[in-house]
């Protein structure tokens, strides 16, 4: 007992004299890290709403403590925002190192902020030997909602935005925001979204942008008043005359795409979506959904984007962080993941049998989240 | 005398300090300190936030009807059966709000039970009807949520207040010279019990502004109630949130104090009203008093209806734990296993460990806090409304007043934090339910016990605790189970990383997964259901060795 | 032998009782008589050691020639009986009497306690009782009782605050004779208030002071 703690002792000492005398961590030889990362906890800041992801991530702590000594425990947050908050609180309050999240699962704005912020310990991606792997020029991976990863984050997966709707809904696979309304008139009171700016319902607005403006080049460029004025007109236009075919008038919305899912299965709505483009085939096999269930995208394909992993600047174990991260783009670990049996998350790296992606369709300009957000709680929410 | 003076004051001092002037302090300087830095433009910002107006409607709404309506429920309740000990008050009482809000919105919901059998014997409703009952999300059901939540803490407290007042002479008297028994309760009692209740409406009322994890789960969201909102902003990292969040618990402060000043109108506006009828001599119009015979009569069944849903609730939330495939409209699922039981069962008990951890000494520290303060009022007049401060403090405000306050002393979360801020609501609630039979005991025992040459202390322990066994054992429970429900501070100020069943069941709920938040609801309201049977089954222990 | 001297009761400026002077024998019963809210009772919770505390109250108390006016209420050992019987609802009959004996060598074995408060109990013939809760007593039976373990505690004097006065009229004058039996057998100084002459003791050589209060002063005769 005794003697181990000498060690690890020691290799902290190592390591730190390896980081004051300049190399980043790309520069620290990986066994290093992964002597260093023994016997640590690693607090995993990650949404906790998915009971098949809970369910992963439990998997992983057990490898993790079997091969590496690590232990990984998912603080299970309602939104990932919060831990951005609470990073920015430790900053301001000064606190570089000793800070309470080790490991975040983060994407698009919650990125954009850490990013602008300098919160985010540099060098990540370059720092584990599996990022050899990711699949680079299949995937658009290095961009994150339109802003350069910058070695800060590491891919972990893919979303696809597809909708999932009750048999014969929809006559084909692909669907025009048009056939949307036509469904919403003949069905009154069986569609909902989840409430902007949860990132699924703003997503699910985009998508209606794009086939409204006819995929509008503009919208891959960042927004100015001028295009906002030309094109976001359509978009209120047409959510004026779907709202009141909604659920309950619109007057109140589904809290998150999980919510809208649980209303599917209770007959409460018609139409659900997902960033997962296997979730339908998981839920079913998982008996939380009933079979009577057809998956569609818009006709302009599944807007697709990528979900990361990053490791704060003030992390109390950066080291077994990394080893985790390291774990977590492993082949093994993204096989596991993308089980529709486990969770259905597609791969970033390249395995035997993956499943096939939908057709996608580029994000929007980053730019363009806030401002239909903005736009949305101005008129709706009143 | 004095030795027990000189033990009771500083641990009553400490109690004060540690649980009233500390937190409420901490809270005054955070926020002075950001209001100090505020410009124009944020404020014209914060009044400007999309939706801003409609959820201060909806909290003044929620919060000034809710608790009356269930202040007039539990008056017509307690009309029939003040005498009577209200034993199946506690479980009602302890079962935590967000369990009950799960357990309602399986029932009543669109797509819920009640539906679902509607369907099966009839045919009706092969889609969910839009209208019926409660919708999943809407003010009306966090406002059901809230006003059936409270009936039992509010019937406690008539209860409690009414062993002080003369009420069986009131009848005699009443009822002699010709006037019914309904009539001289909300004539001659409740003029006198709705003074009583200024406190415990205010602790309702205060509760009703600030929640948010019920509204989280059942409440509107374009826009949610304010105190939801001020929630989010807090959570958010947009530059202008945490300005809006500070603005906001103001705006929500201002609106608890208008409130409170309302509620302490509502007695004499009650007995103006009251003199006004005498004195133009009217008896109620013919449909008024149908209503109210009406009225009195489903207040008869409340007990029985709760009772029932309350088994029903209990009944869903296992069923739903253990459901493998129920869809609409199944009004039982395909198949029931515990699989989720058994993959999960090594998962909560640590889960169940940290919240019996920081649960069971904290309403030990709570109770002990109230005793002591009760102990002390008897020699020191402390207005109660003190006692009780924490209370009439909205908790979302004070929670983000010590989160501040943490940041800005360099505090690192910890559980310790969390036990406080535990401690800190717990003890109102132990002090309330207690302080009824503490205030009423007669001291003249202590004296004989006294003069038998025992000192006070040995006294205080061996006769007045015994003898006040089951008001303090309920005490000890109330408190176990605020504690249990506690979401803000535990999560505020755990930093996510203090997980209790409560905390789990919040984010999972955030996933919409059924089966796993029913399981952890289940294990909520598990919780202080196991610690009040124990409680229980200990004094029916108790009394019938006594009886033997 | 129980004295007072000096003693004046004072509630916010005005002085409510003056007793100039009182003594009573060990055996005998002095007796405190007056209107209500003359200060009877406050003089009676002053002499066990806790005056409400609104009175401000001056004087001295000896009990054997021991000044005890800065004891507290342990310290003193006074016994104190109440209008209701005050038995200890959450302990048998007999769990009350061992509460009240002494802390002496003499009863530190359970043997020896049971055996001192049976015999007390088979005295006052009242042994079948030793194991019921007081609820379950009559009211004469509680009064009894309660004078038992006032008086086992061996007190230096005994007060009773209109003891008698709950109890049915033909009870009354039974128990009231038994007390006075016994504080004569215990040989204790004891001080009675009451509103009723009756309440004296039959035997006029038993009888102590007679302190009569009118317009807040004490009249002090001896009984005839």
């Amino acid at each position: 007992m005794r003697k181990f703690n000498l060690r690890s002792i020691f290799n902290r000492l190592i390591l730190g004299v390896m980081l004051l005398s300049g190399p980043s961590f790309a520069n620290t030889d990986w066994s290093d890290v992964l002597a260093e990362a023994r016997g640590d906890t690693v607090y995993f800041y990650a949404w906790g709403g998915s009971d098949e992801v809970n369910r992963y991530l439990r998997w992983a702590d057990s490898e993790l403590h079997r091969r590496y000594d690590i232990r990984l425990k998912h603080v299970k947050v309602a939104d990932i925002a919060e831990a951005v908050k609470r990073l920015q609180v430790e900053a301001q309050a000064g606190r570089k190192k000793g800070g309470a999240i080790d490991l975040l699962w983060i994407n698009g704005e919650n990125f954009h902020t850490l990013k602008r912020e300098q919160l985010l310990l540099p060098e990540v991606l370059t720092a584990v030997p599996n990022s050899a792997l990711l699949l680079n020029n299949t995937l658009p991976l290095m961009r994150d909602f339109g802003v350069d990863v910058d070695n800060l984050e590491v891919p972990w997966g893919i979303g696809q935005f597809n909708l999932i709707a009750r048999d014969k809904s929809f006559p084909t696979e692909q669907l025009s925001a048009e056939q949307l309304l036509a469904f919403a008139q003949k069905n009154p009171g069986q569609l909902s979204y989840p409430k902007p700016p949860d990132f699924i319902g703003t997503t699910f607005l985009k998508s209606l942008l794009v086939d409204l403006t006819e995929k509008d080049p503009r919208l891959y460029q960042a927004v100015s008043d001028q295009s906002a004025a030309q094109l976001l007109p359509r978009l209120w236009q047409y959510l004026d005359r779907l709202h009141p075919l909604m659920l309950g008038q619109a007057q109140s919305f589904a809290q998150s795409s999980a919510q809208q899912l649980q209303w599917l299965a209770d007959g409460r709505v018609s139409v659900a979506f997902s960033f997962n483009p296997q979730e339908l085939t998981a839920k079913i096999k998982a008996r939380r959904l009933p079979q009577n269930l057809q998956q569609h995208v818009f006709a302009d394909g599944a807007i697709t984007n990528s979900h990361y992993l990053a490791v704060p600047r003030n992390a109390s174990h950066p080291a077994a962080a990394q080893v985790a991260i390291n774990f977590f783009i492993s082949p093994e670990a993204q096989e596991r993941k993308a089980d529709p049996a486990h969770w259905g998350d597609p791969a970033v790296v390249a395995l035997e049998d993956a499943g096939a992606l939908l057709p996608s369709a580029e994000e929007l300009h980053a730019s363009w989240q806030s401002a239909i957000e903005q736009g949305w709680l101005e008129r709706y929410q009143l | 005398m004095t030795s027990t003076a000189r033990l009771y004051t500083p641990a009553a001092v400490i109690s004060v300090l540690g649980l009233i002037a500390l937190p409420v302090g901490l809270v005054l300087v955070a926020f002075a300190q950001e209001l100090s830095q505020l410009t124009a433009t944020q404020l014209r910002n914060f009044a400007a936030a999309p939706g801003l107006s409609q959820a201060t409607l909806y909290s003044l709404l929620l919060a000034a009807l809710a608790p009356l309506f269930a202040c007039y429920l539990a008056l017509a309740v307690s009309a029939g059966a003040v005498q009577r000990t209200p034993v199946w008050l506690s479980p009602l009482l302890s079962m935590p709000h967000l369990a009950f809000a799960v357990g309602l919105v399986f029932l009543f919901s669109p797509g819920g039970w009640l539906v679902r059998a509607m369907h099966g014997v009839s045919g009706a409703f092969a889609i969910p009807p839009d209208w019926a009952f409660l919708p999943e999300r809407s003010l009306p059901t966090l406002f059901t949520v809230l006003l059936l939540k409270e009936v039992p803490f509010l019937v406690l407290m008539i209860h409690s207040a009414c062993s002080q007042l003369p009420v069986e002479r009131y009848r005699q008297v009443g009822q002699s010279l010709g006037y019914s028994r309904t009539t001289v309760w909300w004539q001659v009692v409740v003029p006198e019990l709705l003074r009583r209740l200024t406190l415990p409406m205010a602790a309702v009322i205060v509760y009703s502004v600030s929640v948010v994890d019920i509204p989280l789960l059942v409440g509107p969201n374009v826009p949610g109630i304010l105190a939801q909102e001020v929630f989010s902003w807090q959570q958010d990292f947009a530059p202008d949130a945490a300005t809006h969040a500070l603005l906001g618990s103001v705006l929500l402060l201002s609106l608890t104090l208008c409130l409170l000043g309302l509620n302490r109108l509502h007695h004499p506006f009650y007995r103006w009203a009251l003199v006004r009828v005498w004195r133009r001599g009217l008896t109620a119009p013919g449909i008024l008093r149908q209503l109210g015979r009406g009225g009195m009569g489903v207040a008869r069944l409340w007990l029985p209806l709760m009772v029932a849903m309350t088994l029903a609730m209990l009944t869903a939330l296992v069923l739903w734990s253990m459901a493998s495939g129920w869809f609409y409209p199944q009004w039982l699922p395909d198949s029931l296993s515990v699989a989720l039981w058994r993959r999960e069962w090594g998962y909560i008990w640590p889960i169940v460990w940290t919240t019996l951890l920081i649960a069971i000494p904290c309403a030990c520290v709570a109770l002990v806090a109230a005793l002591v303060c009760l102990e002390v009022q008897n020699k020191q007049r402390w207005p109660q409304w003190l006692v009780l401060l924490a209370l009439l403090v909205p908790q979302l405000p004070l929670v983000v007043g010590w989160q501040y306050s943490a940041s800005a002393y360099h505090l690192t979360p910890h559980v310790g934090w969390v036990f406080w801020a535990h401690c800190v609501f717990a003890f109102p609630y132990a002090y309330l339910v207690v302080a009824g039979d503490y205030q009423r005991y007669d001291r003249h025992w202590l004296l004989v016990g006294q003069s038998l040459g025992y000192s006070p202390l040995k006294c205080w322990f061996t006769l007045m605790l015994p003898m006040l066994r089951r008001p303090v054992l309920y005490g000890w429970v109330i408190a176990f189970s605020v504690s249990v429900a506690q979401y803000l501070p535990t999560q505020m100020l755990g930093a996510g990383r203090v997980v209790t069943v409560t905390t789990e069941a919040v984010s999972v709920s955030s996933g919409g997964d059924r089966q796993l938040l029913s399981f952890y609801a289940l294990w909520q309201f598990i919780l202080p259901l196991i610690a009040l049977l124990l409680v229980a089954a200990y004094l029916a222990l108790v009394s019938r060795r006594r009886n033997a | 032998m129980l004295e007072l001297q000096h003693v004046a009761i004072v509630r916010a400026g005005q002085t409510l009782l003056e007793v100039p002077e009182l003594s009573v024998a060990a055996g005998k019963v002095g007796m405190i008589m007056g209107p209500s809210g003359s200060g009877k009772s406050t003089l009676l919770l002053w002499l066990l050691g806790q005056a409400p505390e609104a009175f401000d109250i001056t004087g001295s108390l000896r009990l054997n020639g021991e000044p005890m006016t800065h004891q507290s209420v342990s310290e003193r050992r006074i016994g104190m009986m109440f209008q209701s019987a005050l038995l200890f609802p959450h302990m048998t009959v007999e769990q009350n009497l061992f509460f009240a004996l002494p802390k002496q060598s003499a009863y530190r074995t359970k043997a020896a306690r049971t055996e001192r408060v049976g015999s007390l109990l088979a005295a006052v013939e009242l042994s079948d009782k030793a194991k019921t809760m007081p609820g379950t007593l009559s009211g004469g039976e509680r009064a009894r009782i309660a004078l038992l373990r006032a008086l086992i505690n061996e007190p230096k004097a005994l007060l009773l605050d209109e003891p008698f006065a709950a109890l049915d009229l033909h009870r009354r004058e039974e128990v009231r004779q038994w007390t006075f039996a016994q504080i004569a057998q215990w040989q204790i100084p004891a001080l009675l208030v009451s509103h009723d002459l009756d309440d004296r003791p039959a035997h006029t050589q038993q009888c102590g002071p007679l302190l009569t209060i009118a317009n807040g002063v004490a009249q002090c005769s001896t009984h005839a």
